[in-house]
């Protein structure tokens, strides 16, 4: 049986070669882009481009805290879907149990969904 | 040699790579020293190969699908508007792609004063990152086996156990080179379309997950290729869980997948009529191009698994049983015994009145392939044939429709289907699939009626409550 347990790691070494390969591939893309490419500097291509209007201050600014709103539901979701997946994997072994110990669980995300829906923080202004 | 297959192969390499090795250290003299059992030598070759994967995945799947993509892409987009679309560059415009892309390449590298270099060069390494792995992660041929014995392991790069969990992790760290993307640009419609990217895809990525989950739940693995083996069943293509059991969750992925790769009507981070071109309004050059390929590849990988989990991904959509001969039994490593309808080798076997299990394994594999691409290439063109159709959301509607209707949506759908899961378990047989049938009808009734009452009310309370907020509205003004 200690051959069965390669099995649940052999994907992994071979994953990351490729994340590797998603990575340099792209660097080699743009280091061969610096060299062949042509360049012919004017003054007006290196200015920001909106629409043709002169720009006015700078674009690095605070953004809205709705993104932060909607950031924070997003994280509990994502967790809950990562309780979730186990579950659905073992549901023949869990049984009526399971079943019902992960509706309990549901129910108190969707609570908690519509408390933040009555809270106006799922509206988008 | 004795020795087991997983001791001499920990890392899973493919047979004939091994053999190549083997018939290397015996036949040429100077490389005698090649030793398959040698820890150091089987990282190294797991290393080689590693490297040989990902060029073909992306000098053999990716690039060129992307390619043909992007000019099916612009063509179907000229029929939905009565012109005739690319048709200058190579016969039929077939080579159009190809030549901008050398245009891109050879095109200046504009970076403007104000932009942050560093963090404007990695938004689109990492956008790129991720996306060939995920093509290795699709299972495109199942296994081939013939008396317990695999003939040929098909055509997957990496079999992981946590497979579907894993493409939505991988596909999700592409948002954050769109966010630096967006930022670095130092201009206020990338900064914009790089927000409104993010929230879009945090937004939409968990009606996705949880669509997915219930698949999950009936397939019971997370892995891709025992999901496409859990729709074998007798009855062919009405054997495919994921579109007749569970249609909801179908509708909701379709949904979702389009949110998630930025396409009309779900473009607002490249809404070109009121942001430029949103993110990669900056951008030119070979950093433009990888962008355009990697949203490709990203619209590739999304169909694909529209595929995998709801179409039956490599199967054929005709019945085994109905044409007789079930002899290819696929057995896959960990799930042993599933039996292989493959109806047209078995048809093929049938009219020709040859023995069964005669037809080549190159054959099947080749009839596996055209049905995936097939398959994959319907959605594609599905996707832009909406595209064509539809105009676009504001961004409220867009973040409403998410969090208010696809959420709740999908949470039943969870509840249901794991109602449906409890009580009507999935089984391999015709006899036992009509017997557990029957023997549940009345929980089967419940649950459709629970189905009916339940998508109808909430469909009807949402639009209920629509129509008062705009009855309120209107009333006011």
């Amino acid at each position: 049986m200690e051959a069965e347990s390669y099995f649940h790691l052999n994907g992994f070494p071979l994953l990351f070669i490729l994340l590797l390969g998603g990575l340099l591939m792209p660097l080699t893309l743009l280091g061969i882009a610096q060299v062949v490419q042509f360049k012919n500097p004017t003054d007006l291509k290196y200015t920001t481009y909106e629409s043709g209007m002169d720009t006015f201050g700078d674009a690095k600014i605070q953004f809205d805290v709705k993104f932060y709103l909607f950031a924070l539901l997003f994280i509990l979701f994502d967790i809950e879907t990562v309780f979730l997946f186990p579950w659905a994997v073992s549901f023949e072994s869990l049984g009526l149990r399971g079943l019902v110990i992960m509706y309990l669980f549901l129910d108190i995300l969707l609570l908690g969904l519509i408390y933040a829906w009555k809270k106006d923080a799922l509206r988008w202004q | 040699m004795t020795v087991g297959l997983n001791v001499m192969n920990p890392y899973q390499l493919p047979d004939w790579f091994i053999q190549l090795h083997v018939w290397v250290s015996e036949n040429i003299p100077g490389l005698s020293f090649i030793d398959i059992m040698d820890p150091w030598q089987q990282a190294l070759m797991l290393f080689v190969w590693g490297v040989v994967l990902f060029v073909l995945i992306s000098f053999g799947v990716a690039k060129p699908s992307v390619v043909f993509m992007v000019l099916m892409e612009r063509k179907v987009l000229a029929w939905v508007t009565q012109r005739k679309g690319p048709n200058r560059v190579g016969p039929w415009g077939l080579l159009q792609t190809i030549a901008d892309g050398v245009k891109l390449l050879f095109k200046e590298d504009v970076m403007t004063p104000g932009q942050d270099k560093l963090l404007f060069t990695l938004g689109p390494v990492i956008f790129f990152l991720p996306v060939f792995v995920l093509f290795a992660l699709v299972p495109f041929t199942g296994a081939i086996a013939q008396d317990g014995e695999i003939v040929f392991g098909g055509l997957l790069g990496i079999g992981l156990p946590v497979g579907a969990l894993l493409l939505f992790a991988l596909s999700s760290i592409s948002v954050i080179g769109m966010v630096l993307a967006g930022w670095a640009s130092n201009n206020k419609y990338s900064l914009i379309g790089g927000m409104r990217s993010a929230a879009q895809a945090i937004s939409y990525e968990i009606p996705l997950v949880l669509a997915v989950l219930a698949v999950v739940l009936y397939a019971g693995s997370m892995n891709l290729m025992d999901i496409v083996e859990a729709q074998r069943g007798p009855l062919g293509m009405f054997s495919w869980f994921g579109i007749f059991l569970m249609p909801l969750s179908f509708l909701i992925f379709l949904i979702s997948s389009i949110a998630e790769v930025n396409r009309i009507p779900f473009d607002l981070p490249e809404a070109e009529s009121e942001l430029v071109s949103g993110y990669n309004t900056e951008y030119s050059g070979m950093k433009f191009a990888m962008f355009f390929l990697a949203e490709y590849a990203a619209l590739f990988v999304m169909c694909a698994l529209t595929v995998v989990f709801f179409f039956g991904g490599f199967m054929s959509p005709l019945a085994g049983a109905t044409l007789g001969g079930i002899h290819w039994t696929s057995t896959l490593v960990g799930t042993p015994g599933l039996i292989a309808g493959l109806s047209l080798a078995s048809a093929l076997e049938n009219m020709l009145g040859v023995a069964s299990g005669s037809v080549a394994p190159w054959i099947i594999q080749l009839e596996m392939v055209s049905w995936m691409v097939l398959k994959i290439y319907f959605f594609i063109f599905f996707a832009m044939w909406i595209r064509g159709t539809l105009p676009r959301l504001k961004p409220d509607q867009l973040m409403g429709f998410s969090w208010k209707f696809l959420i709740p949506l999908s949470l039943l759908n969870i509840f249901m289907v794991s109602f449906w899961r409890m009580w009507l378990p999935p089984v391999k047989d015709l006899e036992s699939m009509v017997a557990n049938f029957t023997q549940n009808m009345p929980f089967g009734i419940v649950w459709a009626l629970v189905l009916v009452v339940g998508i109808g009310g909430f469909c009807w309370f949402m639009s209920e409550l629509q129509t008062r907020k705009l009855k309120a509205r209107f009333t006011q003004s």
